[in-house]
């Protein structure tokens, strides 16, 4: 809707300017706006689902079939501490894929969230299995107040 | 294979010692445990021991070296990057408890536990 909202501006602000009548300047116009708002979107999606529950995983693959060494890892870390998870296979949506990545400023999957806060990949995950500092954490996050 | 084999391993090493100006610096490349053609230069470890990291977070310091090869991990130049940062407190922590554990390994070769050996203060 966003996206419309904005093809219909660019269009009256093309309109108004008899220079700008090159069609390809339009085009590119529009789908600078088109791809703004876009990613807007699917930041905005992405911060809803990080809180949907106390704990969220972006993998490669799913829990049952992991697609990655490390998305294994950190499943079986997960699987280990006993905790309930959602999770995100981001093969099947390559925006969702690149756009986590945008999300939490970090290049690599997995990528974990407790009660909406990003907490790392499978290295940091595994540091904090075996500290133990995992275990608190998931203590305190939203898991036992289920 | 020499060094010239490997372009990214070496560009990877130097960048980080440059950076972290490191007390011990390694960097692993794992490619040949994934699928990919022989000799590939995709799959990396990097394990890097750096005053740099003291006053960091484990994140933090992940990020930084994150930021610091964003050449390679956010291209994908290379397509994964395991990291190991430690402090040199850790890293001294470490190497005593590795010494203390083969020290256990030794012993453990025999029924009985061998004393320690004397360190030379008898008879002051």
């Amino acid at each position: 809707m966003n996206c419309l909202n904005n093809l219909y501006r660019a269009s009256r602000l093309i309109n108004s300017k008899s220079v700008f009548t090159d069609s390809l300047i339009v085009r590119s116009s529009v789908r600078r706006f088109c791809s703004a708002s876009t990613q807007e979107q699917l930041m905005a999606k992405i911060k809803q689902q990080v809180t949907e529950s106390p704990v969220v995983l972006y993998m490669k693959g799913t829990p049952e079939q992991p697609q990655c060494g490390f998305s294994n890892t950190v499943v079986r870390i997960l699987e280990a501490e006993g905790a309930t998870y959602t999770s995100h296979n981001v093969l099947a949506d390559s925006d969702l894929r690149e756009g986590i990545k945008t999300f939490s400023n970090w290049p690599t999957l997995p990528q974990v969230y407790i009660d909406g806060e990003f907490v790392g990949g499978a290295d940091i995950m595994m540091n904090m299995y075996k500290s133990g500092e995992l275990e608190t954490l998931l203590k305190n996050s939203g898991k036992n107040k289920n | 294979m020499s060094a010239a084999d490997r372009p990214v391993e070496n560009e990877i090493r130097q960048k980080l010692i440059k950076e972290y100006n490191p007390i011990h610096v390694e960097v692993i490349n794992e490619s040949h445990m994934h699928n990919v053609p022989k000799n590939s230069e995709s799959h990396f470890k990097v394990l890097v021991v750096s005053d740099v990291f003291t006053p960091l977070s484990l994140i933090e310091q992940h990020k930084h070296i994150n930021n610091t090869l964003a050449d390679y991990i956010g291209t994908g130049k290379i397509h994964a990057l395991s990291i190991v940062s430690r402090t040199p407190v850790q890293w001294d922590r470490i190497q005593k408890k590795k010494e203390l554990e083969q020290q256990q390994q030794q012993s453990n070769s025999s029924l009985v536990d061998p004393s320690p050996s004397c360190k030379g203060g008898f008879g002051k």
